[in-house]
């Protein structure tokens, strides 16, 4: 069909003369017309400055992103009204004033020019408005038949206005249903405490006090609800002041939380369940508990027999556990079933943790049971034409549903569909009404933390491209008077707290976060319900072949975060991998399949398959594929689609998969060119027993060695940074913050296997031992603003200088880009500008930059100041209060947002500043100290703590 | 080959000028070329290598467009073609200067004939190496900022970076050797305006030859001039390339930070040169009928050359490869290790077949004077010292100090686009330069045949033995 007759159906195929001169006439007519609309709402400048605004100034506000459907309380930094950096709400016990990569991507995704901007009806522009009318007619005709026909597919929320505004729907709509469905929903440790206690709870993890912790494939660190918060509190106790902690992992793939473990063993996924049994059995034989019937621990015996099990020493972890009663956790991994889940928490029962590690509190998010089973009848209802109108409210279900669904057909036997989203994506093309949706930041809202912290989303900008929030799209349904996505939200809270609204609602706003009373359950365990569903494992056989293990990804979690450029072009912590997955096999396993790193292969679950390159992985268990979810998207075409393999019965790992290879060859795209350390003294360890030998060894390491030259000296301020390699986790959380503090660029696919990152900080991970069981450990690597600066000496232009203050100051307007000075850095933190990557912006991407740091032109080298913008802002406030900059005023990027506090910065010349401390800290070594570059940026040395016994 | 029946002396083997030929004669066979129209063939030649340039220039215009991204260059490896190409172009030159200035001071009789040919080969390898740093750079149009000038910013260059010793160091070696080289010209552009039939041509040869008239005084002079311009232009032959080696050994790169780059750095550019003027030179006298006044004497005198400052630069290799060893140095030894082993290692390899292996054939007299032979070995050594830049600026960056961050270079086409361009800039120079201006001194020729011819008469008492 051409164009002119697709918009222009006025015309015939006999058109005379004079029609068409009458309708061009008109058209032209109403073409003036149109200019004469006046522009929606009042632009005026500012006659007198709002009372809190002063520009150049940053304003604070606190909001609320939600991750997992639970809400982390975020501060919003805004610049003349445009938000430009998120950190960690310090007042939210989610957050703690840190932020992971996801939260501190957000910003990216607001500004994202490919958002969706427009109402689409049938795939054709519409207005608002009509779509409106056309909510409204519908409602009117569903009220007549109680709802019969409505269905509303939903993300899992733990939204308390929201929850209420569904709960009224179903109220007015008796007939209607709601299902939820997230691919990511922690929906199987929900349904662990339902076989275990009988009813559904919150699990509420506290590190804190837990001396042992046991991970049965629980990547807690990174890709979990309240991962922050555990973060914080596992990193703290990893520090050997401070009573080091121990943690066992077993895992499949190589996760975070792996990385950090003290003793990890691999396993299939398969085998975890069993391993968990083993776990029980061990540990009632280590507590002496006679809490459990012979008979089930007989059960647990022979559910456990595989040959998994017999390569772990689960006698001794028992010991451990049973030697840290009531100061110990064991977790299990959301991939894991219900069961795994269960007999967790009977281990946390059986060692008195309840209360003290864990807490169970009413569930947050709103679910009825497994979310593929949710869907499963979402399905069924609409297989029996009993769906007229469906509301999608869920993350691109099209996409991320089990294939075997088939969504994207069966939307189209729907009648009417309607879909919000931030981006056009396979479910918008699939459904008749497509609402563009407001980001989290220009919304109104309300998310509720796991333990109950309840935080207002505000909007930190009006809506960029008209998106609506989830309360306005569901607003037409109850026909409640309209209202505004503020009116909806306040309403909730107007009418939940009475008459406290107006004292309690501006104080929420300012801090973010509130809690409302509540009593933390001590539910009853009955083993009755996990006997039974042992007992049925126990005579499944033993499942042999290679096993598909699907995970979230480390960086675009289900998919959901996969349009972000920001997080695409992150290295996974783990296979440091960029823009992409792959397909990760044991080097064992990689032999045995004659595969190199890169080959591409075929991946057959039944009759669907999907390709992938090879990246084989040190530590991933043996015949095992293990595939991340969330890539090869509508909008982000990078990697492989792992949904593709994804089956309503087999949402995260099956045995029995078929590889074979493709003939062909990928490039892995990642910025680290190298796995292991070549026995170089780069990231150091060691472990509790061999730290006070490797002290005196570590004093060699730091001590500056005689030069020539003259040295600085200083007056003021001598900024430092140390970095404790025993508390950083490898998260990556600090590489975005800084990218996106510091304006960096995005230089996709091509430039980064070409080796142009533009990351000033990255996280170098080495693994050590051998390739099957590797220990990790990663570094941090930044600017170190050598005292003795080698890329100093050999700029020919003076475009790198030394400051009076210690940082090693690049002038980027001074720069030719002779790249000399980062031949000569060894630490190789220097980034080029090898295109023109700032410009070239849409004018939406133009209010992203953060105004106090200069966007680098092409031809420029660039590398971490040490946030020197906030340095200088924290002189400014000093100096205007009259003050001296204290310690804590000056926080860098990569600082605030750490969830494990590694990264502390500071002046060193102030004897009580926490850097300071750690500079003295005897675990402080400098990187390549034989090079006498006098760094300012220390590390600390990494600290294990494993179990003597099982050394 | 004996002259005059003369029973050969050992030590002089074979005439540096064959035959007695008068000043006429000289002048005829050495000037009757640029009279003569230009041949079908040297326009095709010409051709080809004016296409190359052209290609040269529109890929350096591509870089300057879009951004040095185009070229392969990345971090680690933030130096590669442009730099290896700008040692190897530069090296190259050295010969010219070596062959004109040092030979010259030390009275080197067969230098004669070949000293305007190498001269002229400097300049031009000296104007192709000076693109590479300024494409080079992120921003090129701010080059002139390494340059001490008084500027409103009042800010200097930075003198402790060898980028800017090698700045003075090239731009002085730029300007003397095209001093050198025009000074020397003078007598010759002279007798070209002499001889020249067209009067534009006379004009335009009158104007550069600077009102000479051959006379005592202006002999004189000129004569003061040369040997003060060759007294400064020894120096730099050993300078240019040693500040060029500490834009290396300054850093402390392992294997970069070497103290026996200066040496080894000046013996490979003496090599490389001496390689290419031999390249050059063999199909030049061919076509141009130079053999009587280059003669086969020349040329082996020059494989010897060649032979000795091979194995200087096999020295440097041992010598680095053993100190990385002695020293124990786990960066150091690794990068030895990844030079002989890694990705690069039949690079290498290549390098040390073409830059030891090959000249050692030079041993034998009938190497020596094989002309076919010595010409592949020529460009045998070319390729073996572009191969030992590659290696010791890539091999060296590719795999530094931390592992996270070591990555490889792969050239782009632009990269290997403006190499072969700078080789047909060179070839366009070069053929302008054969075309319009003598290739041999025939000032120095005549005086040369003139000294022989005074030689014979006085001191040539056994010329009557038998």
């Amino acid at each position: 069909m051409s164009p002119m007759k697709r918009h222009l159906p006025l015309f015939g195929a006999a058109t005379d003369r004079r029609t068409f001169l009458e309708t061009m006439t008109a058209a032209l007519a109403l073409a003036g017309v149109e200019g004469c609309a006046r522009p929606r709402g009042d632009a005026l400048p500012f006659d007198r400055n709002p009372v809190d605004m002063t520009p150049g100034r940053p304003l604070d506000y606190a909001t609320a992103l939600p991750f997992f459907g639970y809400g982390v309380g975020m501060v919003g930094k805004t610049r003349e009204g445009r938000p430009i950096k998120l950190e960690g709400n310090p007042d939210h016990p989610a957050s703690l004033g840190a932020a992971l990569a996801y939260q501190q991507a957000a910003i990216w995704e607001l500004y994202d020019p490919r958002r969706a901007k427009i109402v689409l009806h049938d795939g054709q522009p519409a207005a608002f408005r009509s779509f409106l009318n056309w909510m409204h007619r519908k409602a009117a005709d569903l009220g007549k038949t109680q709802g019969a026909g409505l269905r509303l597919l939903v993300d899992p929320t733990s939204s308390p206005s929201l929850k209420a505004m569904r709960k009224r729907i179903a109220e007015r709509y008796p007939k209607s249903r709601a299902y939820s469905f997230s691919p990511s929903a922690p929906d199987a440790r929900y349904r662990g405490t339902e076989l275990l206690f009988g009813e559904r709870h919150e699990v509420v993890y506290d590190l804190e006090a837990a001396d042992v912790i046991v991970s049965l494939d629980a990547d807690f660190l990174l890709t979990e609800p309240s991962s922050i918060r555990l973060m914080r509190q596992f990193a703290d106790r990893r520090v050997p002041e401070n009573k080091p902690n121990r943690l066992y992992v077993v895992e499949c793939s190589l996760t975070t939380t792996g990385m950090n473990a003290d003793h990890r063993f691999r396993a299939r996924s398969v085998d975890i369940a069993p391993i968990g049994y083993a776990l029980v059995a061990a540990l009632a034989k280590a507590t002496g508990t006679n809490e459990l019937s012979s008979s089930f621990v007989e059960t647990l015996r022979a559910a456990s027999k595989t040959p998994a099990v017999e390569r772990i020493p689960i006698e001794g972890i028992a010991r451990d556990l049973a030697r840290a009663r009531g100061r110990s956790v064991v977790i299990a991994g959301l991939r894991q079933p219900p069961l795994v889940h269960a007999v967790a928490a009977l281990m946390n029962e059986l060692l008195g943790n309840v209360d003290k590690t864990v807490r169970y509190l009413p569930a947050r998010l709103e679910s009825t049971g497994a979310q593929s089973d949710e869907l499963g009848e979402l399905v069924r209802d609409i297989d029996r034409g009993e769906v007229e109108v469906l509301l999608i409210d869920a993350f691109d279900p099209v996409y991320s549903a089990p294939v075997d669904f088939d969504l994207g057909r069966r939307l189209g036997k729907v009648p009417h569909t309607v879909y919000t989203s931030l981006f056009a994506d396979e479910t918008s093309r699939n459904c008749e009404w497509f609402v563009p949706k407001a980001h989290e930041l220009e919304s109104w809202g309300d998310y509720q933390a796991q333990d109950g912290t309840v935080s207002i989303v505000q909007p930190l900008i009006e809506p960029l491209f008209q998106g609506r929030t989830q309360h306005e799209l569901l607003a037409p349904l109850l026909d409640e008077g309209g209202g505004s996505a503020r009116e909806l939200v306040e309403g909730h809270w107007r009418e939940e707290w009475k008459g406290r609204f107006d004292t309690e609602w501006p104080k929420a706003l300012v801090k973010g976060a509130f809690t409302e009373q509540e009593q933390a359950e001590r539910p009853n365990s009955s083993t009755d319900r996990l006997e039974t569903a042992l007992r049925e494992a126990a005579r499944q056989p033993a499942p042999e072949g290679i096993e598909l293990a699907l995970h979230l990804d480390a960086r675009v979690l289900d998919g959901r975060y996969a349009y972000n450029p920001q997080l695409q072009e992150l290295a996974d912590p783990v296979t440091r991998l960029t823009w992409g997955n792959a397909a990760l096999l044991s080097p064992a396993t990689a032999r045995r399949l004659e595969v190199k790193p890169g080959d591409v292969i075929v991946i057959e679950n039944g009759d669907k398959s999907v390709q992938a390159p090879v990246y084989v992985l040190p530590g991933h268990a043996d015949d095992s594929v293990s595939l991340s979810l969330g890539y090869g998207r509508l909008g982000a075409p990078h990697g492989t689609n792992a949904y593709l393999l994804r089956t309503s019965d087999a949402l995260w790992f099956r045995v029995g998969v078929t590889l074979r290879k493709a003939g062909k060859r990928e490039v892995l795209v990642t910025p680290q060119g190298h796995e292991t350390m070549e026995g170089r003294p780069i990231a150091l360890s060691t472990t509790l027993q061999g730290l006070e030998e490797e002290r005196t060894h570590l004093a060699h390491m730091r001590e500056p060695l005689p030069t020539l030259y003259q040295t600085w000296h200083y007056e003021g301020h001598r900024w430092g940074m140390m970095v404790d390699l025993s508390r950083c986790t490898g998260c990556s959380a600090c590489v975005v913050a800084c990218h996106v503090e510091n304006n960096g660029p995005i230089v996709g696919p091509k430039d980064i296997a070409r080796g142009r990152d533009m990351h000033w900080l990255r996280i170098d991970r080495y693994f050590e031992g051998t390739a099957d069981e590797p220990s990790t450990i990663v570094q941090p690597v930044m600017c170190q603003h050598c005292e003795m600066a080698p890329c100093e000496y050999v700029c020919p232009v003076n475009a790198t200088v030394h400051s009076d203050e210690g940082l090693n100051e690049m002038v980027y307007n001074r720069c030719v880009g002779t790249r000399y000075c980062s031949n000569n850095c060894p630490y190789k933190v220097r980034r080029f500008n090898w295109f023109d990557y700032q410009g070239r912006k849409t004018p939406v991407e133009k209010m992203r930059p953060n105004p106090e740091v200069t966007l680098r032109s092409r031809g420029v080298m660039e590398k971490c100041t040490y946030c020197v913008q906030r340095i200088e802002r924290a002189r400014i406030d000093a100096r205007v209060q009259g003050r001296n900059i204290e310690d804590g005023d000056v926080k860098t990027a990569c600082q605030q947002t750490c969830p494990a506090s590694a990264i502390v910065f500071g002046d060193l010349n102030d004897d009580q500043s926490r850097v300071r401390d750690l500079y003295d800290d005897s675990r402080r070594y400098d990187l390549l100290h034989e090079l006498n570059t006098r760094p300012r940026t220390g590390y600390l040395v990494r600290v294990k703590n494993p179990n003597p016994e099982l050394a | 080959m004996e002259a005059g029946g003369r029973i050969q002396d050992p030590l002089e083997p074979v005439p540096v000028l064959a035959g007695r030929p008068t000043d006429e004669n000289i002048t005829q066979s050495l000037l009757d070329y640029l009279f003569r129209p230009a041949g079908k063939r040297f326009w095709l030649l010409f051709l080809a290598v004016f296409g190359l340039a052209g290609v040269f220039l529109a890929l350096s215009i591509y870089t300057i467009a879009v951004g040095i991204g185009v070229w392969g260059n990345n971090i680690p490896v933030a130096w590669a073609f442009g730099i290896i190409n700008f040692v190897w172009w530069i090296g190259i030159g050295h010969a010219g200067t070596l062959i004109s200035a040092i030979l010259l001071l030390f009275q080197q009789k067969w230098r004669t004939s070949i000293n305007r040919f190498a001269e002229a080969m400097t300049l031009f390898a000296v104007v192709c190496a000076g693109m590479y740093p300024i494409l080079h750079l992120g921003r090129p149009w701010f080059f002139y900022w390494l340059f001490p000038y008084p500027s409103v910013s009042r800010i200097w260059p930075q003198f402790r970076s060898a980028l800017v010793w090698d700045v003075f160091a090239v731009s002085t070696y730029f300007t003397v050797s095209l001093l050198f080289w025009y000074i020397g010209l003078i007598p010759d552009l002279a007798t070209m305006r002499d001889v020249a039939k067209s009067p534009r041509r006379k004009r335009i040869y009158g104007i550069f030859a600077l009102g000479w008239r051959g006379s005592a005084r202006h002999w004189r002079h000129w004569r003061a001039l040369y040997v003060l311009l060759a007294g400064i232009a020894t120096p730099l032959v050993l300078s240019v390339h040693t500040v060029v080696s500490f834009d290396f050994a300054t850093g402390i790169l392992p294997g970069w930070h070497t103290t026996v780059f200066p040496p080894y750095f000046v013996a490979g550019a003496v090599f490389s040169g001496f390689a290419l003027v031999m390249t050059l030179i063999i199909p030049a006298r061919k076509i141009f009928r130079l053999e009587h006044v280059i003669t086969i004497k020349h040329l082996e005198n020059m494989n010897k050359v060649m032979l000795a400052t091979g194995w200087m630069v096999a020295y440097g290799y041992g010598v680095e490869h053993f100190i990385a060893w002695y020293s124990g140095d786990p960066f150091e030894t690794y990068v030895m290790h990844n030079r002989e082993t890694g990705l690069y290692a039949p690079v290498f390899w290549l390098m040390i077949f073409c830059n030891v292996v090959v000249p050692q054939a030079f041993w034998f007299k009938r190497a020596r004077t094989s002309l076919l032979f010595m010409w592949v070995v020529s460009l045998l050594i070319n390729v073996g010292m572009w191969c030992e830049r590659f290696i010791i600026i890539v091999t060296s960056l590719q795999r530094d100090f931390l592992p996270s961050s070591w990555n490889d270079y792969y050239p782009t086409w632009v990269d290997i686009g403006i190499y072969v361009g700078t080789m047909g800039l060179f070839g366009t120079l070069f053929l302008l330069f054969l075309r319009f201006v003598p290739a041999v001194a025939v000032a120095e020729v005549k005086e040369l045949a003139l000294e022989l011819e005074h030689e014979r008469r006085h001191h040539a008492p056994e010329e009557s033995a038998p």
